[in-house]
């Protein structure tokens, strides 16, 4: 038996061992997961994905669903229509964006962490301990961690190093740039070019951003707003530069390793995505099994090496090192491990008030088009 | 005067000559006594809400806030710390956890000054620690200016603002905190001192409704006066009632004070322990002081002399002794449910890798890479300690909050009750003697 397979089936039975001892009842169903798409490890010919390894450890069925495709949209299309009327999602784990879980639990639409199922939750990095909206992490679990930043192809900029934000709006590169479609993450970085901070964003600052966005997509120096689709921009070569997520861009670079991506000067955001237990899921305790079983180290740095964003859980980087190969060479990765002094430059976007988010969003939504 | 009290004398005595008259005599006094039940239950009962009410809206979550206040202003200064330590370059982080503590404990002073009303003690208490609070936030402004200015003695004034907090602000807060139990203490006693009294009438009127009923059957030789036997047992009813929730409610409160406030104490305790060590610790790295950094090491201790192993974190888990001494062994013993003990059992955990990142501090030797590790791992390790701390505190304070929103909800009906039960007895009372009267021509 390899050292990595003995870490992970004795992860596994410490995890079962976990799931017996809780104080609430064994879940008899199956557990639903709602997830982005492709954020998790796989099937791998012999090597079992993380939701082949949590069943067989477990025993608990589990589907595993990669239909979350944004947080306005599931507003509007789940929560809303289930919790919303005090019903059931049909789903026991959802993964909505940090400021969308803020907002599921300000509507109280979100469970409390069983922690007595939950051993690994000291794993949780202190950083997303802290978070206004919930302190000590009682209702959430982070999934895993992005900064969005710029990702750019030196052939097209001309050899150009790109380093600031502020640059994407310089024109040379008219009309061969694309920014995301979250809005947070769009304008916060806007903002930063402004010399304003997007962790204490306020109506009028984020609106002067917003100004600029209109003005620049106007003058077709933005060719568009994107999900993760900037990945085939990059590609095709369509785009020299562009606001990226930092693991599209880490997968992309296996294939392209003439694309970089930089935090930039003025600052990056950070953001991450978060497990929470809907309100009237009746699997709870299977839900608390699966985060136990995914904040261990072992099966948290497979979960890294597959989707290669940033992992909220202590103890990846070890278990990525003693992994060797292209895991340990992850592990040295300064984009999924920041040091201190790159951290202080990434900013979480403050959580404004409800109606101002809206308001924002539906300005921003005018712009994107 | 004197007239009509011979007035009423004779008439009396000229009813007590009669069976009919006499039946009257006791409707009279048997409706008086219920009809002083019914007013004494009434007042006794709305006292006992209003009291639970004051304690449940005001002197409950006054307590409340006070403890949150020593942990917003422990987190403010662990803050500013780590955003001071970071030098020209401020860590962004550290500053904002610094301005949302310091937010949030003028908010919490907000709090305890809008529910305190007129309480002269706590508001001088009150207003002391704010002008100490406005004071630690100058000294750390002025820190940070100078700092980011690079102009030398930037430390003096963030040793000031440690100082000021561990002493000044610390004995304002212990005033503090002591006026605001005391106030719950008064409020918890004043609840129920109009049950007493209530219950003796309610104890006459029962005395004198059974011996009317006594009384009846001698004279009429009729076992059961229906009205009457049902007039008792409203009655009854009634005292039990007033009586029941009464001691229900203050069990409710005791409980919520056990299991709640009391853990409160003891979790605001240990953070308050822990960030004084910290502090010392941050003060020795600034100084070189080795005394402070020995009086650090020693207050660490008390938050737990031995090192937490994986063993003594599962017996925290499962519920048994962990083998070790200090704050964070005294909160496993009060732990009382698993969601509890795991919560402890992470507090070990993150306590032990702060200690184990102090450790690795003291033994740096080079300033600039001790200040590093003071920044980085050392501020991580203990932010995730303070805030696993926060997680505790926030679930007993919601235990005690709710054990006073379940000992108010016990006293929902009780107005209702303690007032109509005597009254409809008293119908009863003097429906069923009306029946005998009825027989007489």
């Amino acid at each position: 038996m390899s050292r990595r397979r003995f870490l992970a089936l004795s992860a596994a039975a410490l995890a079962a061992g976990a799931c017996r001892s809780g104080g609430l009842p064994d879940f008899g169903g199956t557990l639903r997961v709602l997830n982005w798409s492709e954020y998790i490890d796989t099937d791998d010919g012999a090597a079992p994905g993380t939701v082949s390894r949590f069943q067989q450890a477990t025993g608990i069925p589990v589907d595993y669903v990669e239909e979350y495709d944004g947080n306005e949209e599931a507003f509007e299309t789940i929560f809303e229509p289930t919790l919303g009327r005090g019903r059931p999602t049909g789903y026991d784990v959802v993964v909505p964006t940090y400021w969308a879980v803020a907002r599921m639990l300000e509507r109280g639409w979100v469970q409390q962490i069983p922690l007595e199922r939950v051993p690994n939750h000291v794993n949780v990095e202190p950083a997303y301990l802290g978070m206004p909206w919930d302190r000590g992490a009682r209702f959430h679990m982070p999934w895993q961690v992005g900064i969005t930043g710029i990702a750019y192809n030196p052939a097209l900029t001309g050899g150009r190093q790109l380093r600031a934000v502020s640059e994407l709006f310089e024109p040379f590169l008219r009309g061969r740039v694309s920014m995301v479609s979250e809005m947070r993450e769009t304008v916060g970085l806007v903002m930063l070019t402004q010399g304003a901070d997007p962790s204490r964003a306020t109506k009028a600052t984020a609106e002067r951003a917003l100004e600029r966005l209109e003005s620049a997509k106007a003058d077709g120096q933005i060719r568009r707003f994107t999900g993760d689709e900037f990945v085939e921009g990059l590609e095709s070569g369509e785009l020299a530069a562009c606001l990226a997520w930092s693991g599209d861009i880490i997968q992309l670079q296996q294939e392209r390793p003439d694309i970089r991506f930089v935090i930039p000067a003025e600052g990056g955001i950070r953001w991450f995505d978060s497990m929470v237990i809907p309100s009237r899921s009746g699997g709870a305790s299977a839900a608390a099994d699966w985060m136990n079983f995914v904040y261990d180290p072992v099966n948290a740095a497979r979960i890294t090496a597959a989707v290669q964003y940033i992992s909220p859980v202590l103890g990846v980087r070890e278990e990525l090192q003693k992994a060797g190969g292209a895991s340990a060479r992850l592990a040295e990765n300064p984009i999924l491990f920041p040091d201190d002094e790159t951290r202080r430059r990434l900013y979480f976007w403050a959580g404004l008030d409800s109606q101002t988010e809206d308001e924002l969003q539906d300005r921003f939504s005018t712009i994107t088009g | 005067m004197a007239s009509t009290v011979s007035v009423v004398t004779r008439r009396v005595r000229a009813a007590a000559e009669t069976t009919p008259g006499r039946y009257r005599l006791w409707s009279v006094v048997t409706a008086l006594l219920l009809l002083a039940t019914a007013v004494a239950g009434w007042a006794a009962s709305t006292a006992l809400r209003s009291g639970t009410d004051r304690i449940r809206n005001n002197a409950g979550p006054v307590l409340v806030a006070t403890q949150q206040l020593v942990s917003s202003l422990a987190e403010a200064d662990a803050a500013a710390t780590a955003a001071f330590l970071s030098g020209r370059q401020e860590d962004p982080e550290s500053r904002r956890l610094y301005e949302q503590a310091l937010a949030r404990a003028s908010q919490q002073m907000e709090d305890v000054s809008a529910l305190i009303g007129a309480d002269p003690e706590t508001h001088d208490s009150l207003k002391d620690l704010s002008v100490a609070v406005t004071r630690y936030a100058g000294l750390v402004e002025a820190g940070r200016a100078t700092n980011q200015a690079g102009v030398p003695g930037a430390e003096r004034y963030l040793v000031d603002a440690l100082n000021l907090l561990g002493t000044t602000v610390a004995d304002d807060v212990t005033r503090l905190t002591d006026a605001t139990q005391r106030r719950f203490e008064r409020d918890e006693n004043r609840r129920d001192t109009g049950v007493l009294p209530a219950v003796v009438v309610a104890a006459l009127a029962l005395t004198v409704l059974l011996a009317a009923q006594l009384w009846v059957f001698r004279q009429s030789r009729r076992l059961v006066n229906l009205p009457m036997v049902v007039a008792t047992l409203l009655l009854v009813g009634g005292i039990g009632w007033l009586v029941a929730a009464t001691l229900r409610s203050g069990n409710d409160i005791e409980q919520a004070r056990a299991d709640g406030y009391d853990s409160i104490t003891l979790t605001s305790r240990i953070q308050t322990t822990a960030y004084r060590s910290k502090a010392d610790e941050t003060v020795a790295l600034i100084t070189s002081d080795q005394a402070r950094r020995t009086r650090a090491a020693e207050t660490a201790r008390t938050v737990l002399a031995e090192r937490a192993t994986p063993a003594a974190i599962d017996a925290v888990r499962q519920g048994r002794a962990p083998g070790l001494a200090g704050l964070l062994t005294d909160a496993a013993a009060v732990a009382d449910s698993d969601r509890e003990r795991a919560a402890v059992a992470e507090m070990l955990v993150r306590w032990q890798r702060y200690q184990d990142t102090s450790t690795a501090l003291r033994a740096t030797t080079d300033p600039a890479q001790a200040r590093a590790v003071a920044v980085g791992p050392a501020a991580a390790t203990f932010n995730g300690f303070n805030f696993s701390v926060e997680s505790v505190l926030s679930d007993n304070r919601s235990q005690f909050l709710d054990g006073l929103a379940s000992s108010a909800r016990r006293l929902r009906s009780l107005t209702l009750v303690a007032l109509f039960l005597p009254l409809v007895a008293a119908a009863g009372a003097l429906g069923g003697l009306q029946l005998r009267i009825n027989e007489y021509p």
